[in-house]
């Protein structure tokens, strides 16, 4: 497979698959993801600590007192050119309750009329498709989700939003995410989702994980209340959201 | 009763920070760490720590705080002066930058603002009693990670420490301790230094840079001469991972070094990355400093660790007793010659020469 080496300091290279995108692209990286993890596991590459995913690269962190930086940039290289390996067909889907009412949603509106669909529309097609998790990466827990319906597909807003509520879901081009922290964002905000995606307590700190997949269920503003105060108060588990593990 | 140190006020964005938190990225979580490790390394080896244990950073101004329970030795790392006001009253006795100090119960050390420089640390002897979260110390308040609950320091905070009772000896001092500051800054080319026309690159080395007020542990916001991507380019790229040190160009043509809590994937092009030996001297980066960026080789970049390697370990040899002046003299002698063979031989192993069968 084609692929590029990119420097970033005498500590890190990415590795970028050029020429692929979306749903290939991030089971691309997923898949040498894997191959490197299994690499360092096994010690072979002593000094690598640290390996970031983006949607069509791999970012690899190293320790330049322990690693040889050329080296590592070569046995990496050698490990993409690889044919990568098929996953097994099995997919955790998530079921994640999302309110699309109200100031819950503040450019729900926006996004109907620069779509020419009405609000319930919207709401149906963002609400309906089931969507690959392509990443995990830029806060702790925040999951790039895609590819959403090409109808709402924008780009981010001009002016990015210095404060996004913890728990808005937010579209932009081919992509859909829901911020786990409060942070500045430029993402279009159009439901809210009461459920926590990261605990630095639990075994895996991140809810999700990428290759698998999440589907939208549209609540009211009343449930919404109820379903944040029993996760506040740990009446549900987070972790009860995953509905099944079925064939992907 | 354990021994705690107490904030009594916290300064500006004071923080419990080590070495940062390593291989998390994978779940969003950003490295955080120590905003200058040269600093935090020469400041524990001052209280005989080891490297990278948990020290309390501040940046810019300093916090004040008191011993509650006993008795801690401090370390001042950095740039920093403070003052110590005993408990049983008396003047106010001057700490000096690189010194260890060590209170007794009730005592107050009032860190004084940072004349020069960006960021200072207290170190503790022994280090402080914390639990890690995902295996570091490290405080990062978004997601309320390490430190003391998650957040940055607030008056009133507890934090216990290890030892119950400092170690016998005289109070030290780094007598050639290394500097951290610097105009130049070390970068390597990439990962998107091919959006730029080599005018632009040009421009990006010859030109000074001011540091400007927006300063952070997230990224250094600089102002200079706009820098223009190749216009085929422009300045949106799929989004790809992030380093502290990575120097990205957004539209505005004005440079972000990211920095110690960046988030851990970016969307602008990166003109170039800070090697590791220079990421030290951007946590003492101040608004209205000037500085100048240079390209080196990977080659250059290794000799340049080595040589820090080498100065950081003629720092921490140049480590000394310190007898102090003034009071300092009178509570060294009184400690160490009066009471230490008295008292203190009673307590297992702490008298110097005692066996522990």
């Amino acid at each position: 497979m084609d692929i590029r080496v990119l420097t970033l300091g005498d500590s890190a290279f990415t590795i970028e698959f050029p020429k692929l995108k979306g749903a290939i692209g991030a089971r691309s990286v997923r898949a040498l993801r894997g191959c490197i993890e299994q690499e360092v596991d096994e010690g072979r590459l002593p000094g690598v600590f640290d390996i970031i995913s983006a949607s069509r690269s791999l970012t690899v962190c190293l320790n330049p007192d322990i690693a040889n930086f050329n080296h590592v940039v070569e046995h990496v290289s050698a490990l993409a050119q690889k044919p990568l390996s098929k996953e097994d067909g099995h997919k955790e889907l998530w079921v994640l309750p999302v309110c699309y009412e109200g100031e819950l949603a503040p450019d729900l509106a926006e996004v109907a009329q620069r779509s020419g669909l009405s609000v319930e529309e919207v709401i149906n097609v963002h609400s309906s498709a089931i969507y690959d998790i392509f990443l995990i990466g830029f806060l702790p827990g925040f999951a790039f989700m895609g590819e959403i319906d090409a109808r709402l597909q924008f780009p981010r807003r001009t002016s990015p939003r210095v404060r996004v509520p913890a728990g808005s879901v937010g579209i932009a081009n081919e992509q859909t995410a829901v911020y786990p922290w409060e942070s500045p964002g430029g993402w279009h905000l159009i439901a809210r989702c009461p459920v926590p995606f990261f605990d630095s307590s639990w075994a895996q700190p991140s809810l999700l994980s990428p290759g698998g997949a999440v589907k939208f269920r549209p609540i009211t503003t009343e449930e919404y209340g109820d379903l944040a105060a029993d996760l506040a108060a740990e009446r549900i588990a987070p972790q009860s959201f995953l509905t099944m593990e079925g064939e992907g | 009763m354990s021994v705690v140190l107490k904030i009594l006020s916290p300064g500006i964005l004071s923080s419990l920070q080590d070495e940062g938190r390593k291989g998390f990225a994978g779940f969003g979580v950003p490295r955080s760490g120590a905003a200058d490790t040269l600093s935090l390394r020469l400041g524990n080896a001052l209280v005989g720590n080891a490297p990278f244990e948990t020290a309390l950073e501040f940046r810019f101004l300093g916090p004040k705080v008191i011993a509650e329970g006993g008795r801690i030795r401090l370390g001042l790392a950095g740039d920093v002066t403070a003052e110590l006001n005993l408990a049983d009253g008396g003047d106010s006795i001057a700490i000096k930058p690189w010194q260890s100090v060590t209170l007794d119960d009730g005592d107050v050390l009032s860190v004084e603002p940072l004349k020069n420089g960006a960021t200072g640390y207290l170190t503790v002897e022994g280090g402080f009693d914390l639990a890690p979260v995902l295996d570091s110390c490290s405080t990062y308040a978004r997601a309320k990670l390490g430190g003391v609950n998650g957040l940055p320091l607030q008056a009133g905070d507890s934090i216990k420490v290890r030892l119950s009772h400092p170690r016998d000896g005289l109070e030290k001092i780094v007598s050639a301790p290394m500097l951290t500051t610097a105009e130049t800054i070390r970068v390597m080319a990439g990962p998107q230094d091919d959006y730029f026309s080599d005018d632009m690159i040009a421009k990006f080395t010859d030109q000074n840079y001011k540091v400007s007020s927006d300063v952070d542990r997230m990224g250094i916001r600089l102002e200079g001469d706009e820098l223009k991507p190749l216009p085929e380019k422009g300045s949106d790229l799929i989004s790809d991972g992030i380093v502290p040190g990575a120097i990205q160009v957004p539209g505005s043509g004005q440079p972000i070094i990211l920095f110690v809590d960046c988030q851990t994937i970016g969307g602008y092009p990166k003109i170039g990355a800070v090697i590791t030996s220079d990421l030290p001297l951007l946590g003492q980066l101040v608004p209205g400093n000037d500085i100048k960026f240079q390209y080196v080789s990977l080659d250059e970049a290794q000799a340049a660790r080595e040589e820090q390697k080498l100065e950081l370990d003629r720092a921490i040899s140049s480590i000394q007793d310190y007898f102090g002046e003034g009071v300092m003299d009178l509570k060294a002698l009184y400690e160490v010659n009066l009471i230490g063979g008295v008292v203190d031989a009673s307590l297992t192993g702490h008298f110097p020469g005692h066996l522990e069968a």
